[in-house]
């Protein structure tokens, strides 16, 4: 089911009334489990068997490993939660890729194979959930939790319909303890939760679909492709899409909990304002940046060994990212560009901070460093938007093809093409000024009625902009 | 979280309330008074939810599926075909701009056990066409509408029947771009869409160059273009003859329909595509009855502004004419 709907509506509701009757916090949590499980059978009923056997699986798996007193067991028992979620996971979503390639290595070799064709149907959110229940085995082995969750709780962690299709990639500890007390919807938290669902649904409805997709798609599916400035509206445009898509998404995911008493972490926090690629990691995608640093870099030594071998550590890091967004070569290209730039910044920031001491920056007028840092924001933003070429083409060749239509000098837009560019210097420009306040922050600072006509604006924009159907990106990944 | 906070959201709510709903009603008369009217999306969820409706075995006997391009889905008017056809339900699965229905009816013929009748808009060119946009509107049926789109595209309908403000051509860009833009409310859009997916097109809404250029473009068409009526026949044969046979042999009856064109635009089609040696032939060959305009005097007698759609006000008795002819001529007969 997805959040721009009017079934959504309907059935958020239903759930919302529900969850609030009067029976006990048990049984209220079985009705959002129930809620969950329905909202997921909305894309394709068979899955939900799939989500059910990985949740039940997973939890058993963390009561085998919390019981067992010896480390071979417990490492036994990780294992097979490895191999079960991440085989689940290569099996959907890389076998294709995987035989593709090696069809195409053994025909280099004159060795001609046909493997016999084959369509596997991405089962939506898995990546998202596998990362969840994998934290959970991996932190009760760690001994960072205990295991003594009752399925319920632990079905409703994985399963719980805000989060489950497109994250926020919740933790165990950040989720599983808000099942112990009884909650309900407060007025506060309905109030805070519907305000940054109208959010998220402007984001999605409103800048992705109806301002950026169809000038990214204009460039990006294009027969010929458009040239020079047309070509870089069209990346520019991607790049606003995706944030506004996903970001959109996430603002929806935390509302819909908050209604609801869950309070889910922050995934984004103007991303397009960051200075230097480590400060974008740390606000795009946190939920996914911090999983990855946690459970694969920190274990891979992390920063611990040396440079070569920290610098090897994020490359790797990075790469792994890109291919948890889709089984492709582009994917992968897209994971590697960042890691190349992390490492950049990372020499860049060893060399400079050695030749010029810290002071020198205080000692900077502040308005220097507010010019230094708007500049530094908008190169962030520029690498950023170059990284997501390869990232929305369909094959290496068509990457090559959109680099040449852009460094093909023209100056020929049209008029939506112009709109979406203007958008995404205001999308920019809003990052930059509010890159260290919260939405709440900015609730408390600005007179009610201004707010309240942005809300209302927003909610009014989403119900009367032209609408087209897109689906959530983050669905395929 | 302080009582103030708790305040201050309230005020939040309070306003914000106040501002959407006045936003919207603001929207709604602004559209209502510049002549707009409800109209729902014609999007690919449309289709399918009205391809959803294709019924099987002997219950589909009384229905009646359209299938072509804009001129079906503008030019038929369902309550008269159930009038005089006497079946129970219309379903209009015409695509605007779809070209040609081939895929359409391949789906009902492979995917369906339909038995009614199929009234089928092509002309001489979509005939042949083996590809078209109607392809995706299968594909998107069986792959992509689930329940959920199902669910939320027949609320939507009922939503989108009632307010100006979800109408595709009172869009808030379009409401407001004109109002700030040019100081008036844009004129409704000329073609506007019931919930039935039939279109109707008001002539008089449409920008007097728009109109002159498409009649130019259109009476224009086909000048100079050299078919081999051969090759012409062969793709037509490959292309339909199976999806026929499959559905006559289960007592479904098709119907080909040539809709009209103004005789500025037929002048040149007939030169490229001579009746005798292309829709004639092509029709024999699918042993399938057709009524072709140019056969027909009373079908020619309506004007067509856009030199290919007729206008609403003639729907009706355009309608009926098509239903005289098929009655006359015993087309639907077993």
């Amino acid at each position: 089911m997805r959040f721009d709907t009017l079934t959504f509506a309907i059935f958020f509701v239903i759930v919302l009334a529900l969850y609030n009757s009067r029976l006990s916090w048990a049984f209220r949590k079985t009705i959002l489990l129930a809620a969950s499980l329905i909202f997921y059978a909305a894309w394709n009923p068979p899955f939900v068997l799939l989500l059910m056997a990985s949740t039940i699986g997973d939890f058993y798996i963390a009561r085998g490993i919390a019981c067992s007193p010896a480390l071979s067991t417990r490492k036994c028992w990780l294992a097979a939660s490895l191999v079960c979620n991440l085989g689940l996971l290569f099996f959907f979503k890389y076998s294709g890729f995987l035989v593709e390639n090696l069809t195409g290595i053994f025909a280099s070799f004159g060795i001609i194979c046909q493997p016999l064709p084959f369509s596997i149907i991405l089962p939506v959110g898995i990546s998202f959930y596998t990362f969840q229940t994998l934290s959970y085995t991996i932190d009760v082995y760690r001994g960072h939790l205990k295991a003594d969750w009752s399925l319920l709780d632990y079905s409703l962690y994985v399963c719980f319909f805000p989060q489950l299709v497109a994250g926020p990639i919740v933790r165990s500890d950040q989720f599983l303890p808000q099942t112990i007390e009884s909650k309900r919807s407060t007025i506060a938290n309905l109030l805070s939760g519907i305000g940054l669902m109208v959010l998220g649904l402007f984001e999605k409805v409103v800048l992705a679909d109806g301002v950026f997709a169809p000038v990214a798609d204009g460039f990006f599916n294009a027969t010929s492709l458009p040239t020079g400035l047309a070509a870089w509206s069209g990346l520019l445009a991607f790049s606003g899409q995706i944030f506004c898509d996903f970001a959109g998404y996430s603002s929806c995911a935390i509302g819909a909990a908050r209604c609801l008493g869950f309070r889910l972490p922050t995934n984004f926090w103007c991303p397009y304002a960051a200075i230097g690629l480590s400060d974008f990691w740390s606000r795009w995608h946190i939920s996914l940046s911090t999983w990855f640093r946690d459970y694969l870099y920190i274990p891979l030594g992390g920063n611990r060994s040396g440079a070569a071998r920290t610098n090897l550590n994020l490359l790797f890091t990075m790469l792994v990212s890109g291919l948890w967004h889709g089984a492709a070569w582009t994917f992968i290209l897209w994971g590697a560009m960042h890691g190349f730039l992390l490492l950049l910044e990372r020499w860049a920031r060893r060399v400079f901070s050695s030749e010029e001491p810290k002071s020198f920056t205080e000692k900077c007028p502040t308005l220097f460093r507010q010019v230094a840092g708007f500049f530094g924001a908008l190169a962030t933003f520029g690498l950023v938007t170059i990284c997501w070429l390869p990232f929305r083409c369909a094959s290496l060749e068509s990457v090559v093809d959109s680099m040449t239509a852009m460094a093909t000098w023209s100056l020929k837009l049209d008029r939506s093409s112009l709109f979406s560019l203007v958008v995404i210097v205001l999308l920019f420009l809003t990052q930059f000024a509010l890159r260290s306040l919260t939405i709440d922050d900015l609730v408390e600072k600005l007179p009610s009625p201004v707010t309240g006509f942005g809300v209302a604006l927003m909610a009014y924009l989403v119900v009367t902009f032209p609408r087209q159907d897109h689906s959530f990106i983050y669905f395929q990944f | 979280m302080t009582m103030l906070t708790l305040h201050r959201r309230f005020q939040v709510a309070a306003f914000a309330s106040v501002f959407f709903v006045s936003l919207l009603a603001i929207h709604e008369c602004l559209g209502r008074w510049g002549g707009h009217q409800p109209s729902v999306s014609s999007n690919m969820n449309l289709w399918a939810l009205t391809r959803d409706r294709i019924k099987s075995g002997p219950n589909s006997r009384g229905q009646v599926l359209l299938l072509g391009a804009s001129r079906m889905q503008t030019g038929l008017d369902p309550t008269v075909l159930l009038d005089t056809l006497k079946g129970n339900e219309v379903l209009m699965l015409a695509v605007s701009g779809g070209n040609t229905s081939q895929a359409v009816l391949r789906d009902i013929a492979t995917n369906t056990d339909f038995r009614g009748v199929l009234l089928v808009d092509e002309n001489e060119a979509t005939l042949a066409e083996t590809n078209s946009e109607q392809d995706e509107f299968v594909d998107y049926y069986h792959r992509s509408f689930n329940t959920e789109r199902r669910l939320d595209r027949s609320l939507m309908l009922l939503v989108e029947q009632r307010f100006v403000v979800l109408s595709p051509g009172c869009d808030a860009l379009r409401l407001w771009g004109g109002l700030i833009g040019r100081r008036r409310i844009e004129k409704p859009l000329p073609t506007r869409t019931s919930c039935d997916r039939t279109q109707s097109i008001r002539f008089e809404d449409y920008d007097p160059g728009t109109l002159n250029e498409l009649w130019n473009q259109r009476t224009a068409d086909n000048v100079n273009a050299v078919i081999d009526p051969d090759e012409w026949l062969k793709k037509v044969v490959n292309g339909w003859s199976d999806p026929i046979r499959k559905l006559r042999n289960r007592g479904a009856r098709v119907v080909f329909i040539r809709m009209p064109v103004p005789p500025q635009r037929w002048r040149n089609e007939k030169e490229t595509f001579p009746l005798g040696r292309f829709w004639n032939p092509a029709m024999e060959q699918l042993e399938v009855s057709s009524i072709h305009f140019a056969d027909h005097i009373p079908l020619c007698q309506f004007e067509s502004p856009d030199a290919s759609h007729i206008a609403s006000r003639d729907k009706s008795e355009f309608t009926r004419r098509v239903c005289e002819i098929i009655k006359n001529e015993r087309l639907l007969s077993e």
